[in-house]
């Protein structure tokens, strides 16, 4: 009996090695192909060890104003819209979590929140409704289509419900109002949820580069992301035969360079992890099962 | 705590920054203000000076007596810098755009920006179907033929005659009409087409260095190909390991398939026309009817040598996941001394040269046909750039003005004989490469021969090197420089090592060689083409991977035949024949 369990564990944490490792060895490469010689970079001999070590990209990385810009922008973003989604998860999951007797219309209100999350309008029409609402090339057009995310609504819709009825009824018995109930009790107790969603937010806001593409039309105001893939995708040299054009883009396709940008564009997230990743088992946990 | 500590700063930090970007938002809204007056100031004076308007508007060089505002959609390349000096360089404002309101009086305000390829596809096809369009920007041919259609772009046919310039005219001329007709509909011109220069025949590269270690005789033949490149892979010439050389490399990529565009890298185009096959373009035959090549008979005798080498080895056995990315780190490593490519390849050998000086690339003209030449096909006239004005922008020759104007400067003399300081800055961003000019020009069809013949004749002593485009000379330059380390027995820089093989050894090779050219008669799109194209297109590159692999007999080419005939194919060809014959 003892020897099976030992047998199960070794596949597990084989399991779990390999997946971590397909985590993390792409990132090394993109580490050591950075501080890589670009003619090393270009042969690929770089594996997770720098070959001819230099700095070089990293020198040349400072110089470019447009990245520091990119980055400032993504930051701004991040912070203000994971305050916004987060403000309007809460005051829209209290509400919800209160049952039909207490909040008649709780169901129409869940039924249109999930309708709004299975059916949109697709690229076109909402590309159309955020330029004529005039907030394309504003940050506010990377943020307000996704002020509301309904996944979270729901996931921390479930974890209010999980809190006991007796805590609400004590504060009201104290003369507490909704605001006072919601602010002092369910708050508070959610905070592994409130955590993970953050987390989720903030990623979600901080990797997100499509939204730049479509509805920044300024190369000065592209979120880091956005940044990063315009130089990094790689350009079809086939459809190409103008001699200069071709020369353009074989001397600027930096391996090396483009790698210095993403190792940078990581380091933000990987500096929040570690503040958030102990809420992070609970929030999923218990706002996920409960009903 | 820390909780409580973490929730602090961040509201803190986005109440900050929401009220910079506060700040930000309402400097915008005066500047737009500003610009309206400026708008209104011009219709008042406008009326005044008609006729300096109407010089304007029929001169090529005449300026505008008012400041013309544009909006454009534009092409950027995020990662270039402007120089030092220049702090709130932008695509709207730069050199460049000063060059122009120094010249023209014209101002361009962006509508897009965008990386060129998907993005700036996605922007354009964001503002058709918006109906929101700039007042310039850059269209595909597919897209050109819906704003035509659908009446929504400027008729520039009197814009052309009025306002190009004798060199641009020159310029189109050189294409032999091939390239506006493209933008010509029932006989008016409606953009300003980007020209394709002639690539010229496509060489085998070998590399030269392995073959004199292995004693081996130039290949005249295609079987003298096949047998280099089985010694190549199969005697391990670079010290690589058993089985890591690589034979003929090709890609399999969406747009870059192991056949097609002409010209190109990493394609086996020579070994189709050598039998006759022009593989993916529309030829007229002899019976005067316009065929598809790639469903021709004569194509099997090319897939036939393809899946013989595939299976003996001589291709690369991954060729169908090779990126183009991953040919170059082939080569750049010396995994791989064989490929098909134009004369342009040495910017691709870069890597290569770096880590090892001594890999020397010769490029040969093969395989040949029976009566000794090269068969090689013309490509598409012009590049999916077609630069078109949106319907009611008052000043359409603005667009054709402009071109001329970069036009007179990159490819004309004017850089040498105008000594303005916007035109020291524009030409000093342009050899530098700062920033991008957004609506460069385009170059004579045979410029890369030009461009051998210009340098060779100043490196020569027998042409001014100014009496070259401003291009050119740096080219010659860089030559020059190549050619006195040789002498001084040293290491040549890498790129002018790159300049050096491409512009004067191999486009000499090229100038020099003796093809038999085909044209094939059509590049554009078909009604049933939208709906079935794709379709048609993946069956195709299937099914001759598959032969290629071996996994469908030779044979199976007929059964496909077949297939994409019934498939649409006979359709589209119909409409092609028609459109061709109109």
């Amino acid at each position: 009996m003892k020897k099976k369990i030992k047998m199960m564990d070794i596949v597990i944490y084989l399991v779990v090695i390999l997946l971590a490792l397909a985590c993390l060895l792409p990132l090394l490469n993109m580490l050591a192909i950075s501080f890589s010689s670009s003619a090393a970079a270009t042969a690929g001999r770089v594996g997770i060890i720098p070959v001819d070590f230099t700095w070089n990209s990293y020198a040349k990385l400072l110089k470019e104003s447009q990245y520091w810009r990119s980055l400032l922008i993504s930051i701004e973003r991040t912070v203000l819209g994971t305050l916004i989604n987060i403000v309007l998860v809460i005051i829209m999951a209290y509400p919800l979590s209160k049952s039909i007797r207490e909040f008649h219309a709780q169901k129409i209100y869940m039924r249109v929140v999930l309708f709004a999350m299975l059916f949109n309008g697709g690229m076109i029409p909402t590309y159309l409704v955020v330029n004529k609402l005039r907030l394309c090339d504003t940050l506010w057009a990377l943020i307000l289509p996704s002020a509301v995310g309904v996944g979270n609504i729901i996931l921390l819709m479930n974890f209010f419900r999980s809190v006991p009825k007796e805590l609400e009824e004590a504060a009201e018995i104290d003369g507490a109002n909704p605001f006072q109930v919601l602010w002092n009790v369910f708050i508070p107790i959610s905070k592994p949820c409130i955590a993970t969603i953050i987390l989720f937010c903030a990623v979600g806001h901080w990797n997100d580069y499509f939204s730049g593409i479509l509805y920044i039309s300024k190369v000065r105001n592209y979120p880091l992301q956005t940044y990063i893939q315009s130089v990094t995708a790689s350009f079809d040299i086939s459809r190409v035969t103008d001699p200069k054009k071709i020369q353009e883009y074989l001397t600027i396709s930096e391996k090396t360079l483009n790698a210095a940008k993403i190792v940078v564009s990581t380091l933000p997230l990987m500096v929040i992890y570690p503040f958030v990743t102990k809420y992070f088992k609970d929030g999923i946990v218990v706002g996920a099962v409960k009903e | 705590m820390r909780m409580k500590r973490f929730m602090a700063l961040m509201i803190v930090s986005a109440t900050l920054l929401g009220a910079v970007s506060g700040c930000s938002s309402s400097g915008e809204t005066a500047g737009e203000t500003d610009r309206s007056a400026e708008t209104d100031a011009e219709g008042q004076s406008g009326a005044q000076g008609a006729d300096v308007w109407e010089l304007a508007a029929t001169d090529p060089y005449a300026p505008y007596p008012e400041t013309v505002n544009y909006t454009i959609g534009v092409t950027v390349d995020p990662s270039r810098t402007y120089p030092e000096d220049w702090e709130n360089g932008s695509p709207e404002h730069s050199a460049y755009t000063e060059f122009y309101m120094a010249k023209l009086n014209v101002q361009n305000t962006d509508y897009f920006e965008a990386t060129d390829g998907d993005d700036y596809r996605t922007k354009v096809s964001m503002a058709i179907s918006s109906g929101d369009l700039p007042d310039i920007m850059s269209v595909t041919h597919e897209e050109l033929v819906a704003l035509v259609e659908n009446d929504l772009v400027e008729d520039l046919t009197d814009a052309y005659n009025n306002c190009a310039s004798d060199l641009m005219k020159e310029i189109y001329d050189s294409y032999e009409g091939r390239s506006l007709e493209m933008a010509t509909f029932d006989g008016r011109l409606y953009a300003m087409p980007t020209t394709n220069i002639s690539g010229g025949p496509e060489f085998l590269w070998l590399r030269k260095d392995w073959m004199d270690k292995l004693g081996l005789e130039e290949p005249k033949t295609l079987e003298d190909v096949e047998a280099i490149v089985t010694a190549f892979v199969e005697q391990d010439p670079g010290n690589n390991g058993v089985g890591k050389t690589v034979g003929i490399p090709l890609c399999t990529t969406e747009s870059n398939f192991l056949y097609g565009s002409y010209s190109s890298a990493y394609k086996m185009n020579n070994v189709f026309t050598m039998y006759g096959a022009c593989p993916e373009q529309w030829i007229e035959t002899a019976g005067g009817n316009v065929e598809y090549g790639s469903v021709q008979p004569e194509m099997k005798e090319g897939l036939a040598v393809l899946a013989d080498w595939y299976q003996k080895g001589l291709i690369d056995k991954e060729f169908s996941t090779r990126k183009y990315s991953e040919v170059t780190s082939l080569i750049t490593d010396g995994r791989c001394g064989s490929v098909f490519a134009g004369w342009w390849l040495p910017y691709d050998l870069g890597g290569c040269y770096e880590l090892n000086p001594d890999a020397e690339w010769v490029s040969y003209l093969l395989p040949t046909s029976e009566n000794g030449k090269v068969t090689a096909w013309t490509g598409n006239p012009n590049q999916e750039v077609y630069f078109v004005v949106k319907k009611g922008f008052e000043h359409p020759e603005l667009l054709v003005k402009i071109k001329s104007l970069t036009l007179d400067y990159n490819q004309g003399d004017a850089a040498y004989t105008d000594d303005s300081a916007e035109a020291a800055a524009y030409m000093e961003w342009v050899n530098h490469g700062y920033g991008i000019e957004f609506i460069g020009g385009f170059d004579w069809y045979d410029a890369v021969a030009r461009s051998y013949t210009h340098i060779k004749e100043a490196i020569d002593g027998t042409r001014d090197p100014q009496n070259m485009t401003a291009y050119e000379n740096s080219l010659y330059e860089s030559c020059q420089a190549y050619l006195a380390s040789v002498e001084a027995g040293e290491q040549p820089d890498k790129q002018n090592w790159i300049d050096y093989n491409c512009r004067m050894v191999a486009a000499k090779q090229m100038l020099e060689a003796d093809t038999n050219t085909v044209n094939p008669v059509f590049f554009g799109q078909t009604e049933s083409m939208g709906m079935m194209w794709e379709t048609l297109r993946t069956l195709e590159r299937k099914t001759i991977m598959q032969i290629v692999t071996g996994e469908l007999p030779l044979e199976a080419f007929d059964t496909f035949v077949e297939e994409w005939k019934e498939a649409g194919g006979d359709i589209i060809t119909a409409e092609v024949n028609e459109q061709v014959n109109q």
